[in-house]
């Protein structure tokens, strides 16, 4: 559309641009034309010259004659005057003549005849002036009474009259092809007329057109601003148009009614101005930059403020912001009012720890009642009434894990199960994990293994959840395993994810039950399940915290039998951030210890003094001396399983010179020998920590220089 | 001998708990029914530690251990729920609480998880 515009455009464009450019050549033309004129004119002129110039000449050549023939017959010297005076004017007058009309091809011949016969004649009249001046007078009347000086004259006078004769024929061919010019400018200026009046009148049509396309489009335009108009303005949630910053362009009347402004006075003042509590108004512009860079399809940036009401109301609202390019604005913001839906959100917590609490107290009385009597603690039962007992103790138990799992899994799918993400390191997850079930797998003959990966590998999550979940893999497992079997836990690095495998030397999942295993209340077979305690939702619920986590649990057969269960979450990469830890100048010291709060604790103790390297396990220990230098080492005795003692000797071989110290809760005497300094960590505070350590760096500097 | 105080206002409970913490020979086991109860008990008997139940009506756990704390009471606190949520015993951590017990309890290890807290 805009297309045809552009093209009728450019037409038009071109034909009034035609209309100088043909008043120029039109121009020209006239010009040559006049210059035609001019020169026919002048031709005319001549022409008339010409005759005047003839008819001249005869008057002189009679002079002559007359002048001659008094003197002849007189000899009175007066008749020499006209003779004279007319014998100069031929001679002016044939060169008038040869100048005007010399080169007339017409004239010349008869021109020069004349000449000729002027020539002759006034021949004949100098020798009879001059016969006469000699005193023959007699001679002189003879001669002229001859006739040859008469003849000559009529010969004069006719070669004038034929000349004269010609140049008069000549006038009308002259005239007529100077009527001809103006005949030829007249149809010139004629067409010239019709054709700007035809580029005129097309100009008008074309730009007629035009206009009314335009008119056209305008209308349109218009109506789908109107139409889009109304939609905005009758939208229940609140619109703000803002710019580059964030500050308002303009609102919807959905804006006035949630806050109680008007238009007049939003427009200007920055969005956080509808904040109950406004951030720095750096923060809020890096804030929606952000946003802006981040997508520009207009993907929904959702986020929620307290907001606050003209007459200082504050209600919670849920806003969705969208980068847009449209005339002057950068971003939409819409704004809904979540008063109510927070209201009902509250209701249901409140009703599922309402329906928790309320299911969880008889059960509390159930199971303690059976779980006292089954322990022996309130004296002994009949054989049979331990049997009862201990059905009706296990399956109390199993209620209690249910209602707990419908609970959990009820709260992860709507939502409102809170998630405590924080920076762990997977080893101590796993280790605590294979630590709380290596009884269980013991009571089923099974062995549990955990092997660490090769280097320290950190994800963000809850730990808790996470411990939930990998417990309900290695308890499937172990359930799963043949007695005298071993259930392995392997952690390793998979691309970018870290990959945790629980591997069983079971039975295998079944065909049928492969598509339905994370299903609620899917089990493979009920009743052998049941007896061993599932509750049909643990994988379910397994699988909702690593997506929860952005990350996956799937599972793969084994060859040579069984299966094992992945879960993928994604690696944090502490590589670099470790180096970039290393700050240059300040020393670096390893802290050892399992105890992942006192590992941070103590590295903050250290800020602005020593670069602290924090690991959890002995292998990553050994890892970080590989890797750099240190001027200490802090090391925990207690690493269970092992002794962190047992690092020492490493740390003394691979860098001698290595202050070393025991931060520990075990007060071993016997160590003291083999470290620099022990501390114990119910009487030692952190800063003695820092304090010793420190000084012994000094130390060591000192001594070194 | 270490003074226990367990306060539920189910009966039952109450009685299971009981039974429960008298299987360490080392306690002396009382309980109370109400959060009136239990301040009135606190006061008087100056038990070693008191075992709060949290939902309970009229004065609930947290407003005992509040009014406790008013009166000067600095008995250890140890909050017994169903609920048992991870924000929940966050808040209980501020409030000046040694530490969360989970119901449905293990009646066996109730006692081993008391001796804990103290």
């Amino acid at each position: 559309m805009a297309r045809r515009f552009e093209v009728r455009r450019a037409l038009a464009g071109a034909m009034l641009l035609a209309i100088p450019l043909g008043l120029l050549g039109f121009l020209l033309l006239m010009q040559s034309e006049f210059r035609d004129i001019r020169e026919l004119r002048a031709l005319v002129d001549q022409s008339v010259e010409v005759r005047a110039d003839l008819a001249d000449l005869l008057v002189e050549h009679l002079n002559v004659e007359t002048g001659q023939r008094g003197f002849v017959l007189t000899g009175r010297s007066e008749f020499l005057e006209p003779y004279q005076v007319g014998k100069n004017g031929i001679e002016e007058t044939f060169r008038a003549l040869d100048a005007d009309a010399g080169r007339e091809p017409a004239i010349a011949p008869g021109l020069a005849r004349l000449k000729k016969l002027s020539r002759d004649k006034l021949a004949f009249v100098d020798s009879n002036i001059a016969r006469v001046q000699k005193g023959d007078m007699a001679g002189a009347r003879d001669l002229v009474a001859q006739g040859d000086g008469k003849r000559l004259m009529d010969a004069i006078r006719i070669e004038v009259g034929r000349l004269d004769a010609i140049e008069q024929s000549r006038l009308p061919e002259i005239t007529g092809s100077r009527d001809r010019s103006r005949e030829r400018i007249e149809t010139t200026i004629y067409f010239l007329m019709a054709g700007f009046s035809l580029l005129l009148a097309m100009v008008a049509i074309v730009t007629g057109r035009a206009m009314r396309e335009r008119q056209r489009e305008f209308r349109r335009a218009n109506h789908l601003a109107e139409r889009n108009r109304v939609i905005l303005n009758s939208t229940v949630d609140g619109l703000l148009l803002l710019d580059e910053d964030g500050f308002i362009q303009s609102i919807n009347p959905s804006i006035e009614r949630l806050f109680g402004f008007d238009e007049a006075h939003l427009v200007g003042k920055h969005n956080t101005y509808l904040m109950a509590e406004a951030p720095p108004l750096t923060d809020s512009i890096a804030w929606l930059h952000l946003v802006g860079g981040a997508g520009r399809d207009g993907a929904g940036r959702q986020s929620e403020f307290t907001g606050r009401r003209s007459d200082g109301i504050v209600f919670e609202t849920d806003v969705a912001i969208s980068r847009i390019e449209s005339g002057s604005s950068s971003y939409v913001a819409i704004i809904r009012d979540v008063t109510e839906r927070k209201r009902i959100e509250g209701m249901k917590t409140e009703f599922v720890s309402t329906v928790s609490h309320e299911l969880r107290t008889p059960l509390t009385s159930i199971g303690g009642s059976l779980g006292l009597l089954s322990s022996g603690a309130v004296g002994p039962l009949g054989e049979k009434a331990a049997r009862l007992v201990q059905i009706a103790h296990s399956n109390c138990e199993r209620l209690i894990r249910l209602i707990n799992d419908i609970l959990d899994i009820e709260k992860i799918e709507s939502g409102k199960m809170h998630f405590d993400m924080r920076r762990l390191r997977t080893t101590p997850l796993v280790d605590r994990v294979v630590a709380a079930n290596t009884q269980f797998a013991a009571n089923h003959g099974v062995a549990l293994e955990a092997t660490a990966p090769a280097w320290p590998l950190a994800i963000d999550g809850d730990a808790d959840r996470l411990e939930q979940l990998l417990t309900n893999l290695v308890s499937n497992a172990i359930k799963h395993s043949p007695a005298g079997g071993t259930v392995e836990v392997l952690s390793y690095q998979n691309g970018q994810s870290v990959r945790i495998d629980v591997c069983d030397r079971g039975g295998g999942i079944p065909q049928e039950f492969r598509s339905r295993i994370f299903g609620k209340f899917a089990m493979a077979d009920s009743s052998d399940n049941r007896a061993r305690g599932g509750t049909g939702l643990g994988l379910s619920i397994a699988r909702e915290i690593a997506s929860r986590h952005s990350g996956t649990l799937s599972f793969t057969d084994r060859p040579g039998g069984g299966t094992v269960f992945s879960v993928d979450l994604p690696l944090v990469c502490e590589a670099d951030a470790d180096r970039s830890l290393e700050i240059p100048g300040l020393p670096a010291v390893l802290h050892m210890d399992d105890d992942q709060d006192c590992l941070d604790v103590v590295a903050s103790a250290f800020d602005g003094k020593a670069s602290v390297v924090s690991v959890a396990t002995l292998e990553e220990a050994r890892r970080a001396i590989a890797d750099r230098r240190f001027a200490a080492a802090i090391v925990d005795v207690g690493m269970a399983p092992d002794n962190g003692l047992s690092l020492v000797p490493d740390l003394r071989e691979s860098q001698p010179g290595l202050k070393v110290l025991l931060f520990t809760a075990i007060d071993d005497p016997h160590a003291e020998g083999r470290v620099d300094a022990a501390l114990v960590k119910s009487r030692s505070s952190i800063a003695d920590l820092v304090r010793t350590t420190m000084h012994m760096i000094d130390d060591r500097r000192r001594s070194a220089a | 001998m270490t003074r226990v105080l367990y306060v539920d206002d189910e009966p039952d409970i109450r009685e299971i708990a009981e039974m429960s913490l008298s299987l360490d020979p080392e306690f002396d086991v009382r309980t109370a029914g109400s959060g009136a109860e239990a301040l009135d008990l606190a006061a008087q008997w100056r038990p070693d530690i008191i075992l709060l139940d949290v939902m309970m009506p009229v004065t609930d756990g947290p407003a005992v251990l509040a009014r406790l704390r008013e009166t000067g009471n600095a008995t250890p606190v140890v909050f017994v729920t169903a609920r048992a949520q991870r924000s929940e015993i966050q808040s209980f951590a501020t409030l000046d609480a040694k530490g969360v017990i989970a119901k449905p309890f293990d009646p066996v290890s109730l006692a081993a998880q008391v001796r804990a807290f103290l």
